[in-house]
């Protein structure tokens, strides 16, 4: 499964470097600007700490250093495996409990299209408080605690 | 401007063929490399999203990709 995280950066690489650094196939699945951040997805790893090394390692390739590790916004996009894997479950019990054929019910509704058509996504603020109603804090904090290590760690650097 | 080709990889093209049904303006580069375009709003003060040719996880780019169509969609309308 992949690792999905936002790392900040010290500046947006230009498209030189991309052109000069970016590996094929690339885990950088998003750059921001403001402030200059990469999305990173990190495959074939068993840890966050693995996940986290790889995709530093990746992306200052590209030039550029990495400075902090982001929590995500409230409204930030997560699919099913982001949320397998931030609380630790197997991709197919987080669609169960989705989509009521396992646990409490009442999952938050995914992210919907202009039509009212659900897209792939929920967002991130919801889904992570259902689970600390009915899973408890230690597993919907899991992601964010693991954000706050790397990003000590990095800054302490 | 020229139109684009398909992005071969059918996620990454599904956010893209969305970014334009919400006009924001998705332009392929000319020269083959690792970028392979960019998706823009109507409100040029915004910064531009690369899109890649080769992402290792094309679900996860066209999931960045929606959340800008879906952070700028409304500019300029």
């Amino acid at each position: 499964m992949s690792y999905t995280f936002t790392v900040l950066l010290d500046r947006v690489p230009t498209d030189d470097e991309i052109e000069a650094g970016m590996r094929t196939p690339t885990g950088v699945s998003g750059i921001d600007h403001d402030p200059p951040a990469a999305t990173m997805s990190v495959d074939d790893v068993s840890s966050w700490a693995e996940a986290f090394a790889e995709g530093v390692a990746e992306v200052q390739e590209l030039g550029v250093r990495v400075i902090g590790f982001a929590h995500d916004a409230d409204d930030n996009y997560v699919t099913e495996e982001d949320l397998a894997v931030r609380f630790g479950l197997s991709q197919r019990y987080v669609l169960e409990l989705a989509t009521d054929v396992v646990g409490p019910g009442g999952f938050p509704p995914r992210v919907e299209d202009d039509d009212g058509s659900p897209l792939e996504y929920w967002h991130w603020a919801p889904t992570r408080e259902w689970f600390r109603k009915h899973f408890g804090d230690d597993v919907a904090d899991r992601f964010d605690r693991e954000i706050d290590t790397a990003d000590r760690a990095i800054k302490s650097r | 401007m020229a139109e684009r080709s398909r992005h071969p990889k059918k996620d990454v093209e599904r956010a893209l063929s969305r970014a334009e049904a919400n006009q924001l303006k998705v332009e392929q580069n000319t020269n083959r490399g690792h970028k392979w375009g960019d998706v823009g709003c109507q409100d040029t003060d915004h910064a531009k999203k690369s899109v890649w040719s080769t992402p290792r996880n094309p679900g996860n780019h066209a999931k960045d990709l929606d959340k800008y169509t879906d952070g700028h969609k409304d500019h300029g309308r």
